[in-house]
């Protein structure tokens, strides 16, 4: 059993079906990614997993505890940041550390001094008197702090600068590396593609994929720019079967390769070709085939 | 209990109840002090006129003719709306704390998130609020008998009937705290919970007012709260309202369970 494992959930909001029949195992120590358009039922799927929502149907196990049973014992060593974000606003960073410590039962100071540097936050400020990013570093912080074994974040990077989205994707992966799991809901694809080993695609509150990122690498289209040689700018020339050619401009092809990159290489061998750029597996076009 | 909740709680509640206390305290002092210059002023001609006789019955929740003396003029301290007010604003405001307060202001997600039941954050919740009802009310008894103190019992009513009607005043405390804690555990906003609470007791205190004019009404004031708070009863006849303190402590009771349950069961949406 996976370190979450959500098996026939379904959660409905009167006639409206937020998650159906939704089966789904989350791998131990490893960056896992839940995407979906939104409304797609993973805010649903989070809270039920957090018991804020009690399943209409189904279960939901976290360290093979049941999440609505054993809610308080589970997030013992679960780490939340939610996607919107509310803290107390009498509340400094420091104070809240001191709080959490004694609602965790815990020592929080060591490992929250460290992050208070890494995320470079003033911890004597009110968060009323903190910027959004500010608060979203405090939230991680919070999330973060008692180095829990699961950590859920929903949207993390959301108004972080890209110098501390770096930083937090550094902690993530030593987390990672270290066998703690992190359970990660994002709109941003390119960040998926970067932090996730795996990721499972909600669409109207239904499982449409779930496999690892090196499979999705392996079906996303790749595209190709050749340009021809100026003797032969590539006019009369047949495309292979494994490349679509999408774009024809004089002296220049951009296509999409369907095939494998070495029989690509090796045609263009015998081709008067002067540059061949083959790009990164796009990722995000797969996505948005199974957002739509 | 977990202390680090309690602390919180602790935290969010002091500045009101200090506000609270210090208000109850001066008025308190004021109220001992001044009505029984009142009563002297004004019986022999103000109390003779049978209007302000029912006004005065009314606030009491007695019969007209009880009114007379300096006992009804001492219970005006612990009947005057502004009195009733601070104590109800009190039980209300930290009973929708939770979770109407907390969904309301978005906060409940972190607050779950941590690992405490609901009915650690509940009991939590519930411990502050007895207690601070009891400070409040400690402090406003405090009051009165440092106002009332270098005037006679029988116009001030002694101690001892003084401390059973703030027993009175805390069990009625504990009644509309109970009637908070149903609403805020059935609503998102705390503004929504608050209206509900206030709705309540002031269906409560028209009615218990009305009883003094009407038949009909008198026959359906044991429906309200306020038939179960009768000060003047206890300053005057030296009555030990324990009946009325066990019925509005049940009441409070029950409400305050039927809380914790719809709370311990509803799902929790952030708006």
């Amino acid at each position: 059993m996976g370190i979450i494992a959500i098996e026939n959930l379904t959660k409905r909001y009167g006639r409206r079906v937020g998650v159906a029949d939704l089966s789904l195992e989350v791998p131990e120590g490893a960056i896992f990614g839940f995407l979906g358009p939104n409304g797609s039922g993973k805010t649903t799927t989070i809270r039920v997993l957090l018991g804020l929502l009690r399943p209409t149907a189904g279960s939901a196990r976290i360290f093979g505890m049941d999440c609505v049973r054993e809610g308080h014992r589970i997030k013992a060593e679960v780490g939340y940041l939610p996607g919107d974000l509310r803290l107390y606003s009498w509340m400094t960073t420091e104070l809240a550390l001191r709080l959490i410590s004694r609602i965790r039962g815990r020592e929080l100071f060591q490992e929250g001094r460290r992050l208070i540097d890494v995320f470079g936050l003033d911890p004597a400020v009110r968060v009323r008197n903190m910027s959004r990013g500010m608060r979203q570093k405090l939230g991680l912080i919070l999330a973060l702090a008692h180095r829990p074994q699961l950590l859920i974040l929903d949207e993390p990077t959301a108004s972080l600068d890209p110098l501390m989205q770096a930083k937090l994707y550094r902690e993530l992966r030593t987390l990672a590396l270290q066998g703690h799991s992190v359970f990660l809901s994002s709109h941003s694809l390119s960040e998926v593609q970067e932090l996730c080993a795996h990721v499972a695609i909600l669409r109207e509150g239904r499982l449409v994929a779930h496999e690892s990122i090196e499979n999705l690498r392996g079906r996303a289209r790749r595209t190709v720019t050749i340009r021809w040689s100026g003797t032969a700018p590539g006019d009369g020339i047949p495309p292979p079967p494994f490349l679509t050619v999408v774009d024809r401009v004089p002296g220049e092809w951009r296509a999409v390769l369907t095939g494998k990159a070495m029989d690509l290489i090796s045609w263009s061998a015998t081709q008067p070709i002067e540059d061949l750029a083959i790009e990164e597996p796009d990722l995000s076009t797969l996505f948005q085939d199974y957002y739509q | 209990m977990n202390r680090g909740l309690l602390d919180k709680s602790i935290r969010e509640v002091w500045p009101m109840t200090v506000i609270i206390g210090g208000g109850l305290l001066a008025l308190e002092i004021l109220f001992a002090r001044m009505l029984p210059t009142f009563y002297k002023n004004l019986s022999e001609t103000v109390f003779q006129v049978e209007f302000i006789r029912q006004m005065i019955a009314a606030f009491l929740g007695t019969e007209t003719a009880a009114v007379i003396g300096p006992a009804a003029m001492s219970a005006m301290a612990w009947v005057h709306p502004i009195v009733l007010t601070l104590v109800w604003v009190q039980a209300i405001s930290v009973c929708t704390r939770v979770p109407a307060g907390e969904v309301d202001r978005g906060t409940i997600d972190v607050l779950l998130s941590l690992p405490v039941t609901r009915m650690n954050v509940y009991l939590a919740e519930s411990v502050v609020w007895l207690a601070t009802g009891l400070i409040v009310i400690a402090v406003g008894l405090c009051g009165n008998v440092i106002g009332g103190w270098s005037i006679e019992a029988k116009m001030t009513g002694t101690v001892g009937q003084r401390v059973w009607v703030c027993a009175n005043l805390y069990a009625l405390y504990v009644a509309v705290g109970g009637a908070a804690w149903v609403a805020s555990s059935v609503c998102d906003r705390r503004g929504r919970a608050v209206g509900i609470a206030l709705a309540i007791l002031i269906a409560s205190f028209v009615l218990n007012f009305l009883a003094a004019f009407n038949e009909t009404f008198k026959r359906l004031s044991f429906l309200s709260v306020m038939d179960y708070y009768r000060p003047l009863f206890v300053l005057q006849g030296d009555v030990k309202p324990i009946k009325d303190i066990l019925v509005l402590i049940s009441l409070g009771a029950s409400c305050w369970i039927a809380g914790a349950i719809i709370f311990a069961r509803r799902d929790v949406r952030t708006v």
